[in-house]
């Protein structure tokens, strides 16, 4: 009964309240913030444009290496040097042939 | 911005500014926290004035953005204490918040011989889901009637009746547990 009796003036404590006032120069602080954030956009325009340029940059790096080890574990190693001198070279063979013209 | 613009922004400002105030203060059970919102509020309400298309009034839709607001930063701010719980896992000091008792929240508009009653309420009231909670300080605090909390929370008033009652049912269960709890 008596905890009943309780909940129930909890329940209604609410009862015969006010309205609680916010502090003063709540126009004044709201006006300050709107007049502020009128900068922020140009410098997100920014930032959002480097996220862009460095999460395209990011992806090409990605996919680089992604060839580049597919290439190594096909190949079971890295070239050396040598070789890739060598591949240059006969491309460039390759490449002085397929202009010999015989007409 | 104009100064005419200001102008009416600032009668606008001076006439819901305690209603949005008491709504805010309602929800986050803080003052400081309740200003912040308050400011939000005001500003997202002189953003979207153009989108106002008067289909409801425009003390409804302003609740709207107040309740939204309210959410939102409560939403933040329990995805912040989850990571203040990692952060104690690693070793860091417990965060005050959460080192508070319930029954810490002392509204300012509360009559006087009502204070210590109405702390416990609000601390049952911040346990009630969203819905809920949004139904019930609409209702019993701001003293909105169900018709208008029903465009504010866009729903039907039946289903704000029955939040309504589904809130008090939880806030009797939740009140039986501090009556126990403070030793009666």
């Amino acid at each position: 009964m008596q905890k009943e009796q309780w909940i129930n003036e909890v329940l209604e404590s609410t009862q015969g309240m006010q309205k609680a006032e916010p502090g003063p120069f709540l126009f004044e602080k709201v006006t300050a913030r709107i007049e502020k954030s009128k900068l922020v956009p140009i410098e997100n325009e920014n930032t959002s444009y480097f996220k862009w340029r460095f999460l395209i940059a990011a992806c090409i790096i990605i996919v680089v290496n992604v060839f580049a080890i597919r290439s190594y574990l096909n190949n079971g190693t890295s070239p050396t040097a040598s070789e890739i001198q060598n591949t240059g070279s006969s491309a460039e063979n390759n490449y002085n042939y397929s202009t010999i013209y015989s007409y | 911005m104009g100064n005419n613009l200001y102008t009416s922004f600032n009668d606008l400002v001076k006439e819901h500014q305690s209603r949005v105030f008491n709504t805010v203060i309602s929800f986050l059970q803080d003052h400081h926290d309740a200003e912040d919102v308050t400011q939000e509020v005001f500003i997202e309400v002189y953003r979207s004035l153009e989108k106002f298309k008067g289909e409801s009034s425009i003390s409804t839709w302003i609740y709207r953005i107040s309740v939204n607001k309210s959410l939102d930063f409560l939403r933040k701010k329990k995805r912040l204490k989850r990571f203040g719980f990692i952060s104690t896992m690693m070793g860091d000091p417990i965060p005050e918040e959460n080192a508070k008792e319930p029954g810490h929240f002392d509204h300012p508009g509360i009559l006087l011989e009502n204070k210590e009653k109405a702390r416990y309420l609000f601390a049952a009231i911040e346990s009630l889901p969203e819905n809920q909670k949004t139904a019930f300080i609409l209702f019993n605090i701001e003293g909105l009637p169900q018709k208008e909390i029903a465009i504010v929370m866009d729903t039907s008033p039946k289903a704000v009746e029955s939040l309504i009652q589904r809130a008090k049912a939880a806030l009797k269960i939740k009140l039986e547990y501090f009556y126990y709890k403070r030793g009666n």
